[in-house]
């Protein structure tokens, strides 16, 4: 089973009123977990973005069958959280990976993974910040 | 240069100097801007 996994949600300034503010500022520990073994570590990851943009990509780039890469605003890099397609299915890494995870998921069992993190990175955000991310999460851009 | 950015309601700027401007060989900033003018976050890149 592959898990996205958040704790130590939090925020490095007082006040988050404005969606730059979460973007960026609100970090947290991230750990991609497949089969219970890590596959990448990050003490300081900007959670809130990552879940915006999977939930984007759940929502429209899974059934479409498009890889989803993670290009933050945070770094110049792409990839810091990827999931490519195969013939039969998706892998899960990070440019920045521990070692790969070269089992093939379903799309299922990503979607269930994702649905997850999304879901505890909200959770995170109300019980630590007293704050509810989910509309800052759930915008659609055009063309999804 | 405007880029489009990962989150709605936001763009990047990336403007390159021509000259190192940071401490990894970097000649550009990407500045990330919200569609109401306020600089979300800045760093130097290689354009």
């Amino acid at each position: 089973m592959i898990k996205f996994r958040s704790s130590n949600v939090h925020a490095d300034r007082p006040h988050l009123t404005h969606p730059g503010d979460v973007f960026v500022g609100v970090t947290g520990r991230l750990e991609i977990d497949a089969d219970g073994r890590s596959v990448y570590v990050e003490e300081e990851f900007p959670v809130v973005e990552l879940a915006a943009d999977l939930w984007r990509w759940i929502a429209v780039g899974l059934e479409a069958g498009r890889d989803f890469e993670f290009d933050s605003m945070s770094t110049p890099e792409p990839g810091w959280v990827w999931i490519r397609r195969t013939d039969s299915g998706w892998r899960v890494g990070s440019l920045h990976q521990e070692r790969p995870d070269l089992v093939v998921r379903s799309g299922a069992e990503v979607r269930a993974a994702v649905e997850s993190f999304i879901d505890s990175v909200k959770a995170a955000a109300i019980e630590n910040l007293e704050t509810d991310v989910t509309q800052i999460i759930e915008q659609r851009s055009l063309g999804n | 240069m405007f880029l489009p950015n990962n989150q709605p309601g936001s763009f990047r700027l990336v403007y390159d100097f021509g000259q190192s401007i940071g401490t990894r060989g970097e000649t550009g900033i990407r500045v990330v801007v919200g569609d109401d003018g306020r600089i979300w976050t800045a760093f130097p890149v290689k354009p």
